[in-house]
């Protein structure tokens, strides 16, 4: 069994597998990381994730064309993230009860538009919906091994890729960024220079809610090929930790995400292998728990050190 | 002719709940001076200069910017006009460096991007051109306090300051740093700019200052030139005698049991500052002590440590014989500790909670009113039902949310808790802070009643003087985390007397303080 | 004047009523929408869960686990943690409960005392579920939505783990844990129903939520550390044994949930997805403002507003899942502070306006 797993092809399979896992991941997180410079949780990014991923079938189907599709993600995203902050920023609502509730809405919301618009709930295979195409990138591609594992990913992987330079550049070159960290460090230093606070965190949490929602049309163009309820499994979720995980830092949330997919990666790999596959499926989720508590736990021993905690 | 560059005319301000912290006060700068502002805590100071900085719209009143008539809306606007303030805590985001928080708000840009060597640039420009040294690329929170404070100064004038506002700009600082400062306000001044410097230290205010205006009540008491001036006569001008209310108390008697006994004591906070220097007192049954001192010198972190919320680095503490040393609050609380904490809704109650369970918080598991884990509903009703009718709070029932009250009466349901619990000794931090006259009237006659009949000691911590002198049998004052000075007596003190120890004026010999503490 | 002092009397019922109130109205558009015959699906919605015995008890039925739940969920909110562990627990408890009775223990054990003890199984089984991310948020400060979150997630594995390994019965074609022993269920109350003695266990876990939170020492500890902690440090409460208690009880609650809706409801261990109870608990907490006395009738609204929509969806092949979005607006406008504040603020003006005359 293990010799198997460690033969080459495997191990080819197991690392296209892990970039491919990880795509979502990876924008989720940058969401996540945007809000989190702005000093809160983006807590609705699975309720973002999924109704983009649904809104991105429908104008994919809709308008024949992938632009459609991905701008459908955006917009689908973007219903949400509005919601979200409107209730929270302008009529003072808590941030987790909101975002749950919202993630709860997405779900049974996604569902109900599923069925209204094709009469299936499970699926969206009755829709003659796109996927966004695999880009096989040249020199590369023709590389032995390496060109394998790199070229032939679906395009929004990449972009997920340069995602991550985008969000690096705004959140920290960008006077936006600056502005964002500044309300999320101290909002009291930011306003006493005449930074609005509420309109930094309102576009903080839009722009959060637009990466994660690119990760939402992965999910139903690339990662599969049509939408089906309840897709997110939690992502939502495990790119706020991967985030956490990072401490902000846009790389570091890229290798945390990737980490996280790996494990995703694993958990479908190690099933092929007659394992016991509930145990295999839990795996993403442990390495969250146990990584978001690693970080924790160091936070806090630096904290204590600092003295900035006394009990 | 010097230029009168500021002119506050005629500024009256009345908060809404009727209380009048500034009266017709006239505050004039002239270009190119240190103005000192002086007065206690709760003066009318800190009100004045949020006027003056546009936080606040005055009820009556004008100000004046170089001979013209103008009215901020916010503090934006003030900061266009030329006004800027530089806060006792600072405004700066610790995470980001020097330059990005001197340029926050109106950053240079490069290609649509942030321009981070732009930043450095204007920095060092301006720090060059007022002579400040100051490293641009640091992260403003691996630098020191005085650092900080030149940043936030610079942060003003950047933004184009000729007025700036220096609220107690000295107290986090080292004497070295002080003077340091002292010399670059003076730079400033000479650079024509004008500068309102708030203070208690008055040698400070001496040695820096052209002018100064003293409130006293919300009120200008006088306004002078330093140098007419000594400290002495600065310092009985600031406290002065006021409008005194009368309390009738009975001689203390005491049977000379010591209830508290602090000796040695030492605290030093995590940045390495030590806020309490060996400190000695001692309390017997009966009396009132009373802690004078400016706001900040100690006070809070003593009454804290006593309760057993802080943890002490040297010396010992005794409660009627035993010592609190790695005692937990409850273990503490049972020794007959009870407090009146100077932060009312963080400390003093949980406001969606009801004014009954307030009442018993620190009583609730005892056997009178619980059997094991249950509580006995009937004894908690019966007794909180006599306290409030016994501490006059005054509620629509019981059982409504404590933080639905005003001030006076949430103060009135703590004393209810904290004088009713057979306390040996109270420990009361700001009792009487910001409510009503009637329901302080109601906490000194609470606060008398408990020494004189019950024989339970008070240690009263108070800001207000005149409160101190008349309830105290005898009194402390505190500076810069000493004990400076001890009155066995409290009745032949004077504020003005007090307010030279407090003010740093004078020290008592170490012979002197000693007294405090019973051999 | 009557009126106003009316609103800022009840001004939090009648914030709820209107949220209620408005996610009904939003539900009967969702179903005009969406239908063939509209009027039909929206009677059906409406009057469904009363036109039979059986339908009226399933309200009844549905209410027990959501009763469960949103018990569990209150002690956790009520110290002040979104410990959403409830979920997890209640699930994992359930396949814990139905492994030692339809495979692990004899059969054979008298009646009374095999549920019983499944039941006090369940109860340890969900308390150590809502210990453990209560020891890493107090230790290590983990954030606890994240961590419960997941957690749950490894807990629907372990359950789903538990079914296929532990009890899986191979001559049944779906996914499913051999037959219960009959002995440990608990008995069906009314003939015709599902309805079964649960919901006396239920009745009582109400009450003992109520009683624990108001009249016990531990309870008020637990009240007021959620309330103000610095406050409850000043007094002498032990917040990290309060935080960790409530945090117990709130997980022991929700392992009773799940043992008693296998005994009670199922012949076999069926559960591989979440069941959802968890979540729902959370909102019906929410919208009881965290009062044991108001948890029954939310946990009762919603159960009707749930077996209405699954008799929609049976009946006309409209999606039940529109009620998930209901319930979701009514708690967004309920958690929404300034929610109908306008209407307060004038009455408070008009109020005082009339007492400065009175004066």
């Amino acid at each position: 069994m293990l010799e198997q797993f460690l033969t080459l092809d495997y191990l080819i399979a197991f690392l296209i597998s892990v970039i491919r896992m990880s795509t979502p991941l990876i924008f989720c997180a940058l969401g996540a990381l945007i809000a989190s410079h702005a000093g809160t949780i983006n807590m609705a990014l699975e309720g973002i994730m999924l109704m983009a991923s649904l809104i991105a079938v429908v104008f994919s189907a809709l308008t024949q064309s992938v632009i459609g599709g991905i701008a459908g993600a955006l917009l689908g995203g973007l219903i949400i993230s509005l919601l979200f902050v409107y209730l929270h920023l302008y009529k003072q609502s808590d941030l987790i009860i909101t975002g749950l509730a919202l993630n709860t809405f997405a779900s049974g919301g996604t569902v109900y538009l599923l069925f209204l618009l094709t009469g299936d709930k499970g699926t969206s295979r009755l829709l003659q919906s796109l996927s966004v195409p695999n880009w096989h990138i040249p020199i590369i591609k023709d590389i032995p091994i390496l060109g394998k594992i790199l070229s032939g990913h679906n395009a929004l992987t990449y972009i997920a890729f340069i995602a991550v330079f985008l969000t690096y550049i705004l959140v920290f070159r960008s006077r936006l960024g600056l502005r964002i960290r500044a309300v999320g460090f101290n909002p009291n230093a930011a306003a006493s220079v005449g930074i609005s606070v509420k309109k930094i965190k309102l576009q903080a949490f839009l722009l959060s809610g637009l990466f994660a929602s690119l990760g939402g049309a992965f999910m139903s163009m690339g990662y599969l090929s049509y939408f089906a309820r309840d897709m997110m499994a939690g992502r939502g979720y495990i790119g706020i930790a991967a985030t956490t995980l990072a401490n902000g830092q846009s790389f570091g949330t890229l290798l945390a995400s990737l980490g996280f997919g790996a494990a995703n990666a694993a958990s479908i790999t190690l099933a092929t292998l007659n394992l016991k596959a509930d145990l295999v499926a839990m795996i993403p989720y442990l390495a969250t728990v146990i990584g978001l508590v690693i970080v924790s736990a160091r936070k806090l021993a630096k904290a204590r050190k600092k003295g900035q905690v006394t009990d | 002719m010097e230029e009168q560059i500021l002119l506050m005319d005629n500024i009256t301000v009345i908060y809404p709940n009727g209380f009048a912290a500034n009266k017709n006060v006239r505050l004039a700068c002239n270009r190119g001076s240190i103005h000192a502002l002086l007065g206690e805590n709760g003066a009318g100071k800190t009100t004045l200069m949020k006027v003056l900085f546009g936080s606040i719209t005055p009820t009556e009143g004008q100000i004046y910017l170089k001979g013209k008539p103008i009215q901020f809306r916010d503090s934006l606007d003030a900061i266009q006009h030329g006004v800027g303030m530089v806060h006792q805590h600072f405004m700066l985001v610790d995470e980001l460096t020097v330059a990005e928080n001197l340029v926050l708000g109106m950053e240079p840009k490069k290609r649509g991007l942030f321009d981070f060597d732009a930043a450095v640039k204007i920095t060092d420009e301006i720090a060059k051109k007022y002579n400040f040294e100051i490293d641009a690329r640091a992260i403003v929170g691996d630098c020191s306090v005085a650092v900080k404070q030149k940043l936030e100064i610079l942060k003003a004038l950047l933004r184009g300051a000729e007025i700036l506002i220096l609220d107690e700009p000295t107290a986090v600082l080292t004497p070295q740093e002080i003077s340091e400062l002292f010399v670059e306000l003076k730079k400033l001044r000479d650079m024509n700019h004008t500068i309102v410097f708030i203070s208690h230290k008055l040698n400070e205010v001496k040695s820096l200052c052209d002018s100064f205006t003293i409130l006293r009540n919300g009120q200008v008491v006088d306004v002078g030139r330093i140098d007419d001036f000594t400290e002495q006569e600065l310092s009985n001008l600031m406290v002065g005698r006021q409008v005194s209310f009368e309390i009738s108390k009975d001689a203390p008697k005491s049977e000379g049991r010591e209830l508290l006994r602090v000796q040695n004591l030492h605290y030093t906070n995590y940045e390495g500052k030590q806020l309490l220097k060996d400190v000695s007192f001692s309390l017997t049954d009966g009396r009132i002590l009373g802690v004078a001192g400016v706001e900040g010198n100690g006070q809070n972190e003593l009454s804290e440590i006593i309760t057993g919320l802080r943890r002490f680095s040297k010396g010992d503490i005794t409660i009627d014989g035993s010592s609190i040393k790695n005692r937990t609050v409850r273990q503490i609380r049972r020794l007959g500790v009870g407090s009146i904490s100077e932060d009312r809704m963080t400390y003093g109650c949980a406001p969606n909670m009801s004014v009954r369970d307030n009442i018993i918080a620190d009583r609730y598991f005892t056997g009178k009113y619980s059997k094991g884990i249950r509580l006995d509903i009937k004894a908690i009703q019966k007794d909180t039902n006599a306290l409030i009718k016994q501490f006059d709070v005054a509620c629509p029932s019981p059982d409504s949310m404590a933080g639905m009250l005003s001030g006076g009466n949430i103060q009135k349901i703590i004393a209810a808790r904290e004088f009713s619990s057979d306390s040996k000794i109270i420990i009361a931090n700001q009792p009487t802070r910001g409510i009503d006259v009637g329901s302080s009237e109601f906490i000194h006659s609470q606060l008398i009643k408990m020494t004189r009949e019950k024989g339970a000691s008070v240690l009263l911590i108070s800001a207000d003087l005149n409160e101190l002198i008349k309830l105290s049998d005898s009194i402390i004052v505190m500076y810069n985390g000493e004990i400076t000075a001890y009155f066995e007596d409290a009745s032949k003190v004077t504020d003005v007397e007090l307010g030279e120890y407090m003010l740093g004026v004078k020290k008592m010999s170490t012979e002197e303080i000693g007294r405090a503490l019973q051999q | 004047m009557k009126t106003s002092k009316f609103i800022v009397k009840y001004f939090d019922l009648i914030r709820i009523i209107s949220a209620v109130i408005i996610g009904f109205l939003l539900a009967l558009v969702f179903l005009f929408f969406v239908s063939d015959d509209p009027l039909n699906a929206i009677k059906t919605f409406i009057l469904g869960p009363f036109a039979s015995k059986r339908r009226f008890f399933n309200v009844i039925e549905l209410a027990i686990p959501l009763l469960f739940t949103s018990l569990g969920m209150c002690f956790m909110l009520k110290v002040g943690e979104f410990n959403l562990i409830v979920e997890g627990g209640f699930m994992l408890s359930g396949a814990v409960v139905a492994w030692l009775a339809s495979t692990a223990l004899p059969p054979g054990i008298p009646p009374v005392i095999f549920p019983a003890l499944l039941i006090v199984v369940g109860a340890l089984v969900g308390m150590a579920c809502g210990l453990i991310p209560a020891l890493l948020n107090i230790k290590w400060k983990a954030n606890v939505v994240v961590v419960t979150i997941m957690l749950n997630y490894v807990l629907t594995f372990a359950s789903t783990y538990i079914l296929r390994y532990w009890m899986r019965d191979t001559s049944v074609t779906y996914l499913g844990s051999h037959k219960l022993a009959q002995n440990a269920k608990l008995h069906t109350l009314l003939r015709g129903t599902d309805l079964h003695t649960g919901i006396f266990i239920a009745i009582a876990a109400v009450l003992f939520t109520w009683w624990f939170l108001n009249r016990t020492t531990k309870g008020f500890e637990i009240r007021v550390t959620g309330n103000n902690r610095s406050f409850a440090k000043y007094v002498g409460i032990n917040v990290a044994s309060s935080m960790l208690l409530a945090q117990m009880i709130g997980g022991a609650l929700a392992g009773v949930g799940g043992a008693v809706e296998i005994l009670g409801k199922y012949d076999r261990f069926l559960w591989v997805n979440q069941t959802g109870y968890g979540f729902t608990g959370l909102m019906i907490s929410v919208l009881a403002l965290n009062q044991p006395a108001a948890i029954p009738f939310v946990a009762l609204l919603f159960a009707y507003l749930q077996i209405g929509a699954n008799i929609v969806g049976t009946t006309t092949d409209v999606p039940s899942e529109f009620v998930m979005v209901i319930q979701a607006i009514i708690i967004l406008l309920v958690a929404a502070t300034l929610f109908m504040e306008s209407l307060r603020k004038r009455a408070v003006i008009k109020l005082s306006k009339v007492e400065g005359e009175v004066k």
